[in-house]
């Protein structure tokens, strides 16, 4: 089955057009894609090359044929003998050029091209259809037109692999998994998903509430067994890591009874959830300063959807650290939807229908906002301009344009589906749609059904506190860690962020380790650090190992560690308590 | 890449594949000194004096002999204008971008910045081309990377490793000195070892895995450490370089090379002149309680110091010396007697490594506005820096998200610029 598509790809073609029919957009334009010759790296490129500037991916046919046919002085075709057009002589190499040899004389798209010339070169046929959509199936993609026709376009789509090591572009699979191929046609794109299952498919029934049907239907299906759920002790430091960004006391592990969902609810009433997921959660955001995370900590509590529309009409902290229109359009987008509207600052995002001036709209909602002494004031006129002319928001009449830009965020589906993501994310170490703030129709999630029913109950009562218990209380959040699959059938290990192991150095040793930059990320100095710094030195003390196993790992040394560890005296009791600082299960959230 | 040359030549002497690999790589095995002068140095006042200008363009600085006939250097670089026949000086390097940030992100990724993305830097290319190194990191920032100048959307693997610490005063690399003896640190790390033995809920870890190695081998090997001990360089030689922070920089960036690293940043502040640019450039400087040495005579030590020692320890062919800074300062004097920001023109100094001996390339015009002849962009100085590396700079990345980048998707080698 995917051999055929890579079959089809090389030996299909759309069915002949009769050369009056030939037009720009869905004919010309199309092949131009599919050769290369508007890609980013050539003619599509923010500058051209060489003079020749095309649209990226061909998204603006209208420039393109202008730029083809106009300018120069129409240098690029030549309408008498079309076969002498640079347009031919280029592509072929038959004049120096410096993409290379791309168009091979007498191929199917040399004759598509040739014909349009000789039909003079028109931008519409005599009989013109718009192309309104695309949908593609493993081995085929099909357009389908205004006038209700389709056609086989598959050997001009353009195809890429989400994860080349388990499918490739063509959609040939290659190891057991599942990714997502991104199809690409006139403007128009769709993802198919491309895989093969590790086994025979098998029941999987370990159900604790409704996030395991989504999580277990994936691994019945791709015969994925998962593994079981991880002890006590183990549960309890991963539950207090992730909902606190602390480690469990000594004291906390010892009185553990193993009520799970009692510890998850215990915990996410203690103050330190608001103080931890606030600081999490704004991470990436472009406001920084102890007085806008003290206001959010103390909203943490209230409705999300509230929160966001505060931020957004009544306080200033985010128009004091964001001045630009187009910026705030970008947080709005990137922060609260998921959404990468920045790519269409430059271009027309070559994977979304988001254009350039979708995102001029959008800024247009923060086109007269101005911060005066620390205060927002609203401008009676004034407008953004794109090519010259006036952009107006896409919607709305209040005075205070935000309002409406703020009601219609809370109350779109990707808002939901945006807090879900992150949430999944930071409790499974991997968003159900990677990067998370990238969630677009080509970059599907690995369980669409599963965000959709996250995103669901969100929308409820807009509580991050709640998605964060549903999670946590799930089969898959609870199980045994390992390499940490897409399909969760093992819990992934991550590294604990800089804020969270100075934390835990700090509980761990009984004093306050000093914050340093060093710690911030995965590097040598971070290492470098724990292993030499007269910091983490002078925090080391000797203990029974008994006590730095829980005052460090959160369990009691196995028995095998017990005898293991056999000797004494205050230097070995603090080389052990260094070794335990600097181990791998310290530096984890396992 | 393995030519078949290379490849038969490992097979008729009886070396391993790997072993002819490894051989061929180190054959054309190349290094690099990024000399960083963040904050944007004035080519007006460096490289492209304009005596002919008016007062408020010239400004207050006379060019001074310089060993190539007709090129004009300021006089307080007497050093670098004599050295000049052993260097390729790039008078015509233009970029529309003004502000530190970008132009940082541009002039040392070779891409204009993008919001969507962060281009990994030169030293991170270099990391990732050549290896991060065993015990001594090959790519190493002294005291720190600037802006811009890590690993973008590379892995953080690929982050130049930054020493932390001022060369020039009470150098000590940061944490780099285990707080125990070396038994005790054997013991410690064999203890280390049976706590991750025993440990069954966390896998293998490969990128801390690697750094703890990485870190373990330069605590421990004591050539690591000696690289970074700049008490074993004879005072004289200290001296050579000056005491400035930029010139015990170069002295410890020669030391690293000397010891097997691959690429040093030395990042020098202070070029960010906006007012009182002849004393900031050439004269002690008081403001507050800070003195500031000149800029230009610390410079033309350092740099004129590296460059003989470099020849003299016949590292200089093989160790391309690269000074430059984000962008030019505005031709005309403000009135504060500074220069502003000007991206429109600037200048770049190669020596060593494959670069010219006594090449000017490009011309700015007679106000030092734009460049008159031969104009290139920061992608075509970092394209012949790759070269000159033997860095294939069409090689593709992955981002995250799977976007195919390569590392220089535009720009043309400066030939003129290359031996």
């Amino acid at each position: 089955m995917k051999r055929a598509w890579l079959v089809l790809l090389l030996i299909g073609d759309a069915p002949g057009t009769p050369a009056e029919e030939i037009d720009f957009p869905n004919d010309v334009l199309p092949r131009l894609t599919r050769l290369g010759c508007n890609s980013g790296g050539c003619h599509g490129s923010a500058t051209g090359q060489n003079g020749f500037k095309l649209s990226l991916l061909g998204y603006d046919a209208a420039r393109d044929h202008e730029a083809i046919t106009r300018e120069l002085r129409g240098r690029r075709i030549d309408l008498a003998e079309p076969g002498k057009s640079l347009l031919l002589r280029k592509p072929t190499r038959e004049l120096k050029h410096r993409g290379g040899k791309v168009l091979e004389p007498g191929s199917d798209s040399y004759r598509v091209v040739l014909d349009w010339l000789q039909a003079g070169a028109p931008y519409r046929s005599s009989r013109p259809v718009d192309l309104v959509r695309i949908s593609a199936v493993p081995g085929q993609v099909t357009a389908h037109y205004s006038d209700g026709s389709t056609r086989d376009v598959t050997a001009l789509a353009l195809t890429s692999s989400n994860d080349d090591a388990i499918a490739d572009a063509d959609g040939v699979v290659k190891a057991p998994g599942e990714t997502a191929i991104m199809v690409r046609y006139g403007g128009q794109v769709t993802a198919v998903a491309a895989g093969r299952p590790y086994g025979p498919r098998i029941e999987v029934h370990d159900r604790r509430n409704f996030v395991d049907d989504f999580v277990n239907e994936k691994l019945s299906r791709f015969g994925l067994p998962p593994l079981g759920p991880c002890d006590d002790a183990a549960f309890l430091r991963r539950a207090t890591l992730d909902a606190l960004g602390i480690l469990p006391s000594p004291a906390e592990v010892r009185a553990f009874s193993g009520d799970r969902d009692g510890l998850v609810d215990a915990l996410l009433s203690r103050p330190e959830f608001a103080e931890h997921w606030s600081s999490l959660w704004t991470k990436s955001w472009p406001i920084r300063g102890p007085e806008f995370q003290a206001w959010l900590r103390s909203r943490w509590a209230e409705p999300y959807d509230e929160t966001v529309r505060t931020l957004l009409t009544r306080e200033a902290h985010l128009y004091k650290a964001v001045g630009d229109p187009k910026l705030l359009a970008e947080f709005v987008g990137q922060q609260l939807l998921g959404a990468r509207w920045m790519c269409a600052q430059c271009h027309n995002h070559p994977f979304e229908r988001f254009t350039q001036k979708d995102y001029m709209a959008m800024a247009a909602f923060f086109a007269r906002v101005r911060v005066r002494d620390g205060r927002v004031d609203l401008e009676p006129r004034g407008e953004l301009e794109l090519h010259g002319k006036p952009v107006l928001p896409p919607f709305g009449s209040s005075a205070d344009r935000r309002e409406d830009l703020a009601r219609w965020v809370v109350e779109e589906d990707a808002f939901g589906r945006a807090a879900a993501n992150r949430v999944w994310a930071a409790l499974m170490g991997r968003g159900l749609v990677e990067p998370v703030d990238d969630l677009r129709a080509s970059n599907p999630p690995t369980h669409p059904d599963l965000l959709e029913a996250l995103a669901r109950s969100f929308r409820k009562d807009s509580s991050i506190k709640g998605l964060v218990a549903v999670v946590m209380k799930s089969e898959a959040y609870g199980r045994r860690s390992g390499r940490g699959d897409p399909f969760y059938a093992e819990r992934r290990v991550k590294p604990l962020e800089g804020d969270v192991l100075t934390r835990a150095v700090s509980t761990a040793a009984g004093a306050a380790l000093p914050p340093d930059a060093v710690l911030a990320g995965e590097t040598l100095s971070r290492t470098l650090h724990l292993m030499n710094s007269a910091e983490i030195d002078g925090l080391l003390a000797a203990d029974t190992v008994e006590n730095l196993y829980l005052r460090t790992l959160s369990r009691l040394p196995t028995a095998a560690e017990r005898a293991h560890w056999t000797g004494s005296g205050d230097e070995y009791l603090k080389d052990l308590f260094w070794a335990l600082l600097n181990s791998k299960e310290f530096g984890t959230n396992h | 890449m393995c030519t078949r040359r290379q490849f038969l030549v490992g097979s008729v002497f009886g070396l391993s594949l790997a072993d002819a690999l490894a051989w061929a790589r180190d054959a054309r095995g190349k290094s690099c000194i990024l000399v960083w002068l963040n904050g944007g140095p004035s080519h007006l006042d460096m490289f492209d004096l304009k005596p002919e200008a008016p007062a408020e363009i010239r400004g207050e600085f006379r060019p001074g002999k310089s060993a190539l006939e007709g090129v004009r250097v300021n006089e307080q670089l007497p050093r670098l204008g004599a050295l000049l026949d052993r260097c390729t000086l790039i008078r015509s390097v233009t970029s529309p971008e003004g502000n530190h940030d970008r132009a940082s992100h541009y002039m040392l990724t070779g891409y204009r910045p993008t919001p969507a993305l962060v281009y990994p830097s030169l030293g991170s290319v270099a990391a990732k081309e050549f290896g991060v190194g065993a015990a001594l990191p090959s790519v190493i920032a002294v005291p720190a990377a600037p802006q811009y100048g890590g690993a973008g959307f590379l892995s953080a693997a690929f982050e130049p490793f930054s020493v932390h610490s001022d060369p020039s005063r009470d150098f000590r690399v940061k944490d780099l000195e285990a707080p125990v003896d070396a038994d005790r640190l054997d013991r410690r790390r064999s203890m280390l070892a049976a706590v991750d033995r025993f440990c069954d809920s966390v896998g293998e870890l490969p990128g801390r895995d690697s750094f703890l190695e990485q870190a373990f081998g330069l605590v421990t090997s004591k050539e690591a450490r000696a690289a970074f001990d700049l008490t074993r360089e004879e005072p004289k030689a200290r001296t050579r370089y000056g005491p400035s922070r930029v010139g015990q920089s170069c002295l410890l960036a020669r030391r690293l090379i000397e010891a097997g690293a691959r690429f040093v940043t030395v990042n020098d502040d202070g070029w960010d002149t906006h007012d009182n640019a002849g004393k900031r450039l050439a004269g002690t400087f008081n403001q507050g309680k800070q003195v500031y040495a000149g800029k230009l005579p610390d410079l033309d030590l350092a740099v004129s110091a590296l460059l003989q020692d470099l020849d003299a320890r016949g590292l200089l062919e093989s160790t391309l010396v690269v000074v430059m800074g984000e962008f030019g300062r505005t031709p005309k004097l403000n009135a504060l007697g500074g220069r502003d920001h000007w991206p429109r023109a600037s200048s770049v100094l190669m020596a060593g490594g494959g670069a010219r001996r006594g090449q000017v390339v490009g011309a700015t015009d007679a106000l030092g506005e734009l460049p008159a002849e031969r104009p290139v962009g920061p992608e075509d100085i970092l394209r012949t820096v790759y070269q000159a590396l033997g860095i294939d700079a069409d090689r593709e990345y992955r981002t995250s998200t799977g976007r195919p980048v390569r590392i220089l998707d535009k720009g043309e080698v400066i030939r003129e610029a290359l031996e």
